[in-house]
């Protein structure tokens, strides 16, 4: 799965750059969200602006690391759009996770 | 090593005999290519040297013959020359030649390249060794291939057979497509009389598809069967009917986040019941595609706004019946998101209002038609096509 990862003050900002996740990405992406949990990054910001499909399975392995995430810190879905925004709504995931317009609402900046 | 030296002067076939006979090797004499041909077909020579101006057939004719015959082991091959100079060498080659040496041939450069020799065969011969092991592996990896295979279709005939076959409960017609992405799918939905007036339906989508998602959907059929645990059908009247598929999903989320390890599979569905005396229809989705609902009096059919958490992701959540008036002429079409991840002829995906207007299109006909009908527009029943997703449709209507 191509993403990647940086770190802004106390977020670790992942970006996925794939256009659909599902399946085929499912087991990988929850491997590497969940070794950068495991490193000790808990204040997470997953920017999925670039994804335009998600399956089921890959909506169960975000609310799997949610769950990893627990109290500790937090797990935010930043740029959700189209037929994946409505995903998180009818599943009513979008009141489950912290959903941010983009990464830089998230910053306090401004989004160029 | 086997050896056949191929030469028609006797003194040098005398010479080299003698030679590697006290080098320990088994020799054979050959007078020409021919002739020599004839020896490799019936005995088993690691190494050939052959020279290579002979009559009849002559030294890069024979070693072109070893070539293409593709023998099952490997010859190697020294082309004695008189000859210097690279175009021999290419010549040679060419034939497939593995070594030259040039005559007089002294003992020690002999020993030399027989040695090169066996470094090659032994290769070659753990080669061809994994080899036979890889096509061992792979005829039982076949074997086993064909048992899944065989298995897997069993189990798509009896996943077809758990689902419901009849269609007509009094004015209530029922009808379904389903067709799962391998064989069997995480796909599922049933539907029976609870009595005259109620009839209770599910539709179900297991995360993911395959094995694992199959048997979840095989478990939920019997967790929510009419005598299954779950479902306790005795406990519904035609007072409780609106908050029946609240309960029932309920305790299914319940049941799922406490009793059922599903690992990492949960289900969207819908769950509830038609009853035509009240002429109501009443439902709980739970993260299900949004169900369509025909009203008779405009003709138009409408998308039901409602959203809900699937079941089985997370423990302790709430969920809400929704209510509508299901007068005669109603129609009402639940469906999983397989048919959402199809491809238009034109390569764009297609949507749900895509899916609505076809159904509407489709109006006019009995529910027992829709499906052939909505199957051929969407190219449903091309044989060999496979679906990215289990794809599965359910359509209640209560004829007027």
């Amino acid at each position: 799965m191509k993403h990647s990862t940086r770190t802004e003050g106390e977020f670790t900002i992942v970006t996925i750059e794939e256009s659909r996740m599902d399946a085929a990405v499912a087991p990988e992406f929850k491997n590497c969200i969940a070794q950068l949990l495991a490193g000790g990054a808990n204040r997470l910001v997953l920017d999925i602006s670039s994804v335009q499909f998600m399956d089921s399975s890959s909506l169960g392995v975000l609310v799997s690391l949610l769950k990893m995430v627990g109290n500790r810190g937090d797990l935010m879905i930043a740029g959700a759009k189209g037929i994946v925004a409505d995903l998180f709504k009818l599943t009513r995931m979008d009141r489950v996770f912290r959903m941010v317009p983009d990464v830089g609402s998230v910053l306090g900046t401004v989004a160029a | 090593m086997n050896i056949l030296v191929v030469d028609d002067a006797r003194d040098m076939q005398l010479i080299l005999r003698r030679t590697l006979t006290l080098m320990g090797h088994q020799v054979m004499l050959a007078d020409d290519g021919q002739q020599a041909w004839h020896l490799i077909q019936q005995h088993n020579f690691q190494v050939v040297i052959s020279d290579w101006v002979m009559p009849v057939m002559d030294g890069p004719t024979l070693c072109r013959t070893i070539r293409a015959a593709n023998l099952p082991y490997y010859v190697y091959v020294i082309l004695l020359t008189g000859m210097s100079g690279k175009q021999s060498l290419i010549q040679g080659m060419d034939a497939g030649a593995d070594d030259f040496a040039t005559k007089p041939i002294v003992r020690e450069e002999l020993e030399v390249r027989l040695r090169a020799a066996e470094r090659v065969l032994d290769l070659e011969h753990t080669l061809e060794e994994k080899n036979h092991r890889l096509e061992t592996v792979n005829r039982s990896l076949s074997q086993a291939q064909a048992v899944i295979q065989n298995d897997l279709e069993r189990a798509a005939i009896l996943q077809t057979g758990v689902l419901p076959r009849q269609k007509l409960f009094g004015r209530l017609c029922v009808d379904w497509y389903f067709q799962p992405a391998q064989y069997i799918g995480g796909d599922t939905f049933n539907y029976f009389p609870v009595n005259d007036d109620l009839l209770f339906f599910y539709s179900i989508d297991v995360s993911g598809h395959g094995i694992s998602s199959a048997l979840l959907s095989m478990c939920l059929q019997t967790l929510l069967s009419s005598t299954g645990e779950l479902c306790c059908i005795e406990e519904l009247t035609q007072e409780n009917a609106n908050e029946f598929p609240t309960r029932l999903a309920e305790r299914l989320n319940y049941h799922l986040n406490h009793m059922l390890d599903t690992g990492d599979h949960y289900l969207t569905l819908i769950v509830g019941l038609v009853d035509t005396a009240e002429e109501r229809l009443y439902f709980a989705q739970a993260g299900h595609p949004q169900p369509f609902l025909l009203n008779p009096a405009t003709g138009a059919l409408e998308k039901i706004e409602c959203t809900g958490f699937p079941i089985g992701l997370l423990p302790d959540m709430e969920y809400e019946t929704i209510q509508k008036p299901f007068p005669p002429g109603s129609r009402f079409i639940m469906y999983s998101d397989g048919l959402l991840e199809l491809q238009k002829p034109s390569g764009e995906p297609f949507t749900e209002a895509d899916l609505q207007e076809h159904l509407q299109d489709l109006m006019e006909y009995p529910a027992s038609q829709v499906m052939s009908h909505l199957g051929d527009k969407l190219g449903l029943t091309k044989a060999g096509v496979g679906k990215p997703d289990d794809i599965s449709l359910l359509v209640i209507d209560f004829c007027g």
